[in-house]
C-alpha cells in the first residue's frame, strides 16, 4: 500500500472490493440470477468465502460455516427478509453490509436502529418548504433509506432492530409482507420494485428489549451468527480483520501469531469461563468479548508497539488496552480479572510477561 | 476360471433410503436368477422370518450363538432398508436369494473383538469431510442418493469405492468376510445365470467377476475357522433405537424422514416442513402455514445453491431453524424426536416366536392383566405406576412374575421404593416403563429355560456362581423369595454360610443381618418356609456380638453417623423381631463394649442408654458415667457426640431423672460462649429428634430449674436458646408438613 494522503477512514465494500465485484460479474454469466440482482447467489456466497483461481483471488469476507452464508443468501433468493442475530462481535454488520454490496452493488441504504426512533426514518418524512408551498404532493416527500431501497430494487439495511420500539417496528410489516408503502397523505401507495428486500440485525444481549413482534418474527428468516468455532479459526479473522483495517498492517511473523494467538485464548477463555484444558473454572465478566474486541485491543496495541518500542509487539503494548476491554468499570469485571490473573495465568510458566504486565496495568 | 454366470454387483448404503429405491429400480432392469445379499450365512431361517407376510418393519434379528447369549448380533432392517427391499422384491418376483456373507457361528470366534464394532465408514467420513459435508450420511444423500439411471449409479459408484479401497486400511474382518463371500459367489455362478449381488457399496470393487479368480487365495485366508451353532429370532424394534444403535449396521440419524423419502419423495421438503410445523404447534409454539411455505421456499433456494436436485437432511435442518423455529436451536432440538427419529414401533406376530419361554412371557403378561403395560413407548406420556395388594393371589403372582423379571435383568417394571418397607407390608408399587432394550434382553434370556421362573432360577444360580459380596448374597435371597422361586435357596444359603464366614466388617454384617431379619420376619407372609433363614441369621447375629465390643473405634464424623444409624436401626429390629435369646446376647455384648475403650463416642453413649433402659444396671453407675464423661477438663466436642447417642432413645430420661438433668445441666454450664455454639447443632439434631411433648416438658423443666437457680444467668440464656432453637426446628418441621 502507497502513502495515501489524508483520505476517508473507510470505504464501502462495494468500493473497496471493487475489483472483486467486477470480476465476479464478468465470470458469473451462465448461472440463474434473481431479478433486481448483480451477480447469482452461487457468485455471493463465493464472494463471501473467498475463492482462487489461477488468476485471480477473492479474498474472504466472512470466516467461518459456509453452510450459514448459503442459508442467508437462500434466503434472500428467496425473497424473504434476513434477520442476522448473534452477540456483539459476530461480523453481522460486517456481513449485512458485503452481502448488499455483492447482491445490488450498494450497500447505502441503511437505518441505525435506536430506542428514540420514529416511523419517519423507516418511511417517508416531508420536505417543510415544498409542503408548506404546493401542500402534500410526491415532491415534497423525502424518502428514507428503506423507501430509496424500494423504489430503487436494492437491498435495505437495519441495524440492530430490537432497540427499535415495537410500534415502530411494526411498520416494517407491510413493507416486508405487501411490499409496499402506503403513504394515506397522499392517497397512493408506492410498491417496491424486484430486487428489494431487507437484511436486518440483532443483538442477542438485547433480546426482551423490544422483543419483535411475531406477525413481524414471521416475516424474517432467522441466522444465528455464532463467535467463532476454533481457536485458530478467531486468530485467522483477527489476523485478516488487522491486515485490511490499519495502515499498520501487523508482520505475519511467528512473534506476532503467537501473541494474537494468547490474546484470543484470553478472550475464548474469559467468555466460557473456563480454561481451554477444561481443567480451572472461574468466574465471568460481564463484558462482550468478542473478536471485534480483540481487533480493536490489537490496533492500539500495534499503534503503541509502532510508535514506543521499536516495532517489536510485547505483552505489556496489549496489556493497557486489554485490561480496558475487559473492565467496563464494574467490580465484577476486576474482581473476575483478578482471579483470571491469579488463578490462570500465574500459572502458566510461558505467560510470565503476559502476567507481569497485565497485573501492573491492574494495579495502576 | 469357468464361471458362466454373468455378476451385477449392486453396492448400497445400510438403510440409505436412495440406495433402495436404486436397488428396486436395477433388479427390475437386471431382471437377476439369484439374489447374492450380504447376510450372514448361518443354518437358521432368517429370510423365512423376514418374508413373514404380518410382519411390519422395524423389526430386528437377533442372532447369538446357542448356549451363548452374551455373544450376540442385531441386524435391524426398516422399509428403507435396501436389503428389506431386496428380500421383498425376492419374494414377490419369486426370485431365489442367496445369503453370502460369513455365517455369524464363525465370526463371533474371530479374535477380533472391538473390530466388529467399528464401521466401516471412517474412510467415507474422510471423504465425506473433504467435500465439506457434515457426515458421510449428507454425503452420501449428495452423490449417491439421487435420481438417475440405477445401473449407471451402481457402476459410479463402484468407481468411487475402488478408489476409497486404494487407500483405506482394510480391516481383517472385512478381508475374510469378502473372501468367504467370494467362495459363496463362485458356488452360485456355477448355478446361475444372472446374478444380482446386494452388498455394502465398500464391498463392491471385489466381488465382481474378475475378482473371483484366486480361489488359492481366499481358501487359505479362510482355512482353520471354527464354526459354532447359532440361534436367530426376529423381534420388534423401533426407529428410536435404530437412530441410536451403532457398530455393525450403521445408525440413521433421521429415520422417520428416511421413511418419509423413501416412500413418498415427490414434494419431500413440503411434506416435511409441515410434519415438522405440525409437531413444534403440538408443542405449544406457533409455527404457521406461511412459515412452512418460507421454510419449503429456504429449502429449495439451498438446493439450488448447492446444486442438488432434492433438498437432503442439512437443508431441511437448516430451513426448519431459520423459519419455522425462529433460529432458536433449542426448538430444534423439541423437533428432534417427532420430526426426524419418529415414534414407530415395529410388529411379530405370535405365531413367529417359537420360544416356549417367550410364550410363556406372552401368556403370564396376558393372565395378569399387565398388558397394556407392555410394547408402548410413548415418552411423552408419564410411565404408569401400578399397585399389587399381595393378599390378593393374582396380585401376590404378578408380583412373583414381576420379580422374576428383575431377577433376569429385565427393567421392564421397577419396583418403587415404599416409604415404609417394613415388615408385614401387604403393598408394593411398581413402574411399568416399556423400551425396547427390554424386548431385546427378553430374546436374550430366552435360552435360559422354559418358562420365566425356570430362566429366574437359572440365571440366579450363575449369579451364585460368580464372585459375591454378603450383600449380593442376601439380595438373590430376598430377591428369590419376592420371585416364589425355590431352587436356588437352598445354594444361596450355602453361600451365605460361606460369605459370613468370611466377612469382619462389622457394618457389612450389621447391615447383611437386618436384611436377613426382615426376610425371617416377612417372608412368612408370602409362605416361605424360613426356618432356614433364620438359622443363618442367628449365627449372624453370634457373630456380630461377638465382634461389637473389638470393632467399634472411634470413627471420623460421617462414618461414625452411617454406622451409628445402622446400629441403631439394627437394635430396633431385634426388639421387633424378639426372637429367643438375641436381645440377652446382645446386652452381653454391650456391656462388654463398655469396658473395652476407646468405643466411637455416639455408639457409647446409646450402649450405656440401652444398658440403662433394658438392664438392672444401677442408677448411680449410669450417673458416674455421665459424670465422667462430661467432666469440664475434656474437649466438650467428643461431649456433645457421646450425648447424642446417649440421649438418643428418648427424652424421658431426663424428665424424671433430676440427677442427670442436673448433670447436664452443669455440663452446659461450664461451657463458655464460642463452644457452645459450636457444639449446638449436635444437641439441636438431637432434641429435634424428640416428639413435640416431649421437648414441651423438657423446656418446661428447664425453665422451673432456672427459677431456683436465678443466680445462674448465663445458663438460663443458654438453655433456653437451645431449648428454642429446638422448639423453632420443630415448628418449622411441622409447617413444612
Amino acid at each position: 500500500m502507497a502513502k495515501k494522503k489524508a483520505e476517508q477512514l473507510r470505504y464501502n465494500a462495494e468500493v473497496a472490493s471493487r475489483e472483486e465485484l467486477d470480476y465476479l460479474r464478468k465470470e458469473d454469466k451462465k448461472r440463474y440470477k434473481p431479478i433486481g440482482w448483480e451477480l447469482s447467489p452461487h457468485a455471493v456466497v463465493e464472494y463471501i468465502m473467498g475463492k482462487k483461481t489461477k488468476d485471480f483471488e477473492i479474498t474472504p469476507k466472512y470466516i467461518g460455516s459456509r453452510r450459514k452464508i448459503e442459508v442467508a443468501v437462500a434466503t434472500l433468493a428467496s425473497n424473504r427478509a434476513l434477520l442476522l442475530i448473534g452477540v456483539p462481535g459476530t461480523a453481522k454488520t460486517w456481513l449485512s453490509e458485503h452481502l448488499s454490496a455483492a447482491i445490488s452493488g450498494e450497500s447505502k441504504h441503511i437505518v441505525q436502529g435506536t430506542s428514540g426512533m420514529y416511523e419517519e426514518s423507516l418511511r417517508y418524512s416531508w420536505n417543510y418548504a415544498e409542503l408548506l408551498a404546493k401542500g402534500p404532493t410526491e415532491n415534497a416527500l423525502v424518502p428514507s433509506p428503506i423507501l430509496s431501497a424500494m423504489k430503487g430494487g436494492k437491498i435495505a439495511r437495519i441495524e440492530e432492530l430490537t432497540r427499535i420500539p415495537s410500534d415502530v417496528q411494526d411498520s416494517l410489516i407491510m413493507i416486508l409482507s405487501e411490499k409496499i408503502l402506503p403513504v394515506p397523505e397522499l392517497n397512493m401507495s408506492i410498491p417496491a420494485v424486484e430486487g428489494f428486500n431487507v437484511i436486518a440485525t440483532a443483538n442477542e444481549k438485547d433480546r426482551g428489549v423490544h422483543e419483535l413482534s411475531s406477525a413481524l418474527q414471521r416475516r424474517f428468516n432467522m441466522v444465528h451468527m455464532p463467535l467463532p468455532e476454533s481457536l485458530e479459526e478467531e486468530v485467522e479473522i483477527v489476523h485478516s480483520r488487522l491486515e485490511s483495517l490499519s495502515d499498520l498492517p501487523p508482520k505475519r511473523d511467528k512473534n506476532m501469531i503467537e501473541q494474537i494467538k494468547k490474546l484470543v485464548q484470553i478472550f475464548r477463555e474469559l467468555r466460557s469461563g473456563v480454561t481451554s484444558d477444561k481443567q480451572t473454572r472461574f468466574q465471568s465478566p460481564g463484558s462482550t468479548l468478542s473478536s471485534a474486541e480483540a481487533i480493536s485491543v490489537m490496533q492500539s496495541a500495534l499503534a503503541l508497539s509502532e510508535n514506543f518500542s521499536k516495532g517489536k509487539l510485547s505483552a505489556r503494548d496489549i496489556s493497557s488496552a486489554l485490561a480496558g476491554t475487559i473492565v467496563k468499570n464494574t467490580d465484577q469485571d476486576k474482581k473476575a480479572w483478578n482471579e483470571y490473573l491469579e488463578l490462570v495465568l500465574k500459572k502458566r510458566k510461558d505467560w510470565k510477561d503476559w502476567y507481569e504486565a497485565c497485573r501492573e496495568d491492574f494495579d495502576l | 476360471m469357468s464361471t458362466k454366470g454373468n455378476i451385477h454387483v449392486l453396492g448400497i448404503r445400510h438403510h440409505g433410503p436412495g440406495s433402495a429405491r436404486s436397488l428396486l429400480a436395477a433388479l427390475e432392469e437386471i431382471q437377476p436368477d439369484v439374489i447374492a445379499i450380504e447376510m450372514m450365512d448361518d443354518k437358521v431361517n432368517m429370510l423365512e422370518l423376514l418374508t413373514h407376510e404380518d410382519i411390519t418393519p422395524p423389526v430386528s434379528l437377533l442372532l447369538h450363538l446357542k448356549n451363548e447369549t452374551k455373544r450376540n448380533i442385531l441386524l435391524p432392517f426398516a422399509t428403507f432398508s435396501p436389503e428389506w427391499q431386496a428380500i421383498q422384491f425376492a419374494k414377490k418376483q419369486e426370485t431365489d436369494i442367496e445369503r453370502i456373507d460369513l455365517p455369524y457361528g464363525q465370526m463371533a470366534l474371530l479374535d477380533i473383538g472391538e473390530e466388529l464394532e467399528k464401521d466401516n465408514e471412517d474412510v467415507l467420513a474422510q471423504l465425506a469431510d473433504l467435500a465439506g459435508f457434515e457426515n458421510v450420511e449428507s454425503w452420501w444423500d449428495h452423490y449417491l442418493e439421487r435420481e438417475g439411471q440405477p445401473v449407471e449409479i451402481f457402476r459410479q459408484l463402484q468407481e468411487i469405492m475402488t478408489m476409497v479401497r486404494e487407500v483405506a486400511q482394510i480391516r481383517k474382518i472385512d478381508l475374510l468376510r469378502e473372501a468367504y463371500m467370494r467362495k459363496r459367489l463362485r458356488s452360485l455362478s456355477s448355478k446361475y445365470e444372472n446374478i444380482a449381488v446386494v452388498c455394502g457399496a465398500y464391498h463392491g470393487p471385489v466381488l465382481t467377476k474378475e475378482a473371483l479368480g484366486d480361489i488359492k487365495g481366499d481358501n487359505a485366508l479362510l482355512k482353520g475357522l471354527k464354526t459354532k451353532k447359532v440361534a436367530c429370532s426376529i423381534i420388534p424394534f423401533s426407529y428410536k433405537r435404530l437412530s441410536r444403535i451403532s457398530g455393525y449396521s450403521s445408525g440413521v440419524t433421521a429415520p422417520l424422514f428416511y421413511e418419509m423419502l423413501f416412500s413418498e419423495q415427490d414434494n419431500i421438503a413440503e411434506k416435511w416442513l409441515s410434519k415438522a410445523g405440525r409437531v413444534l404447534r403440538d408443542k405449544g409454539f406457533s409455527a404457521s402455514v406461511a412459515e412452512v411455505m418460507s421454510g419449503v421456499q429456504l429449502s429449495h433456494q439451498l438446493c439450488h445453491l448447492r446444486d442438488m436436485h432434492l433438498p437432503g437432511l442439512a437443508e431441511l435442518e437448516q430451513a426448519v431453524l431459520s423459519t419455522v423455529c425462529h433460529g432458536h436451536e433449542e426448538r430444534l432440538h423439541l423437533i428432534i424426536d417427532g420430526a426426524f427419529i419418529g415414534q414407530k414401533i415395529g410388529y411379530v406376530p405370535d405365531e413367529l416366536i417359537d420360544s416356549p419361554f417367550i410364550k410363556d412371557f406372552y401368556s403370564k403378561v396376558k393372565s395378569y392383566r399387565l398388558t397394556k403395560y407392555w410394547q408402548t413407548e410413548d415418552p411423552g406420556k408419564e410411565s404408569k405406576v401400578k399397585s399389587l395388594d399381595l393378599r390378593k393371589p393374582m396380585h401376590l403372582n404378578s408380583s412373583h412374575f414381576l420379580h422374576q423379571l428383575d431377577l433376569l435383568d429385565i427393567n421392564w417394571a421397577v419396583q418403587l421404593e415404599q416409604n415404609n418397607r417394613a415388615l408385614g407390608s401387604f403393598h408394593e408399587d411398581w413402574r411399568f416403563e416399556w423400551d425396547i432394550e427390554d424386548e431385546i434382553q427378553l430374546h436374550h434370556q430366552a435360552t435360559l429355560g422354559a418358562t420365566v421362573q425356570q430362566a429366574a432360577a437359572l440365571a440366579v444360580m450363575e449369579k451364585i456362581n460368580s464372585p459375591l459380596t454378603l450383600l449380593e448374597a442376601i439380595y438373590l435371597l430376598d430377591k428369590c423369595i419376592l420371585a416364589e422361586i425355590d431352587q436356588p435357596v437352598d445354594a444361596i444359603l450355602r453361600r451365605l454360610n460361606e460369605l459370613t464366614a468370611a466377612s469382619e466388617d462389622l457394618h457389612e454384617l450389621l447391615h447383611s443381618n437386618i436384611r436377613l431379619i426382615q426376610i425371617a420376619k416377612y417372608g412368612s407372609v408370602r409362605n416361605t418356609d424360613t426356618k432356614a433363614v433364620l438359622k443363618i441369621s442367628t449365627r449372624l447375629h453370634a457373630k456380630i456380638c461377638n465382634q461389637l465390643p473389638y470393632s467399634c473405634p472411634p470413627m471420623e464424623e460421617d462414618a461414625s453417623l452411617a454406622f451409628f444409624r445402622t446400629f441403631s436401626k439394627y437394635y430396633q429390629l431385634i426388639l421387633q423381631a424378639q426372637f429367643e435369646g438375641w436381645l440377652e446376647e446382645w446386652l452381653f455384648s454391650l456391656q462388654l463394649l463398655q469396658t473395652h475403650q476407646p468405643v466411637d463416642a455416639r455408639v457409647s453413649g446409646f450402649a450405656l442408654r440401652i444398658l440403662h433402659d433394658q438392664t438392672d444396671l444401677p442408677f448411680e453407675d449410669v450417673y458416674n458415667e455421665l459424670v465422667q464423661r462430661l467432666d469440664s477438663v475434656y474437649d466438650p466436642m467428643p461431649q456433645a457426640i457421646w450425648l447424642e447417642g446417649f440421649l438418643y432413645g428418648g427424652g424421658s430420661v431426663l424428665l424424671y431423672n433430676e440427677d442427670l438433668f442436673q448433670g447436664l445441666s452443669k455440663w452446659v454450664e461450664n461451657i463458655d460462649d464460642t463452644t457452645f455454639t459450636m457444639v449446638l447443632p449436635i444437641l439441636n439434631r438431637t432434641f429435634a429428634s424428640y416428639p413435640g411433648k416431649d421437648r414441651q416438658d423438657i423446656l418446661r423443666k428447664v425453665r422451673k430449674s432456672d427459677i431456683r437457680q436465678k443466680q445462674q444467668v448465663g445458663t438460663e440464656d443458654q438453655l433456653l436458646a437451645w431449648s428454642e432453637s429446638a422448639l423453632q426446628d420443630a415448628i418449622n418441621k411441622l409447617e413444612l408438613n
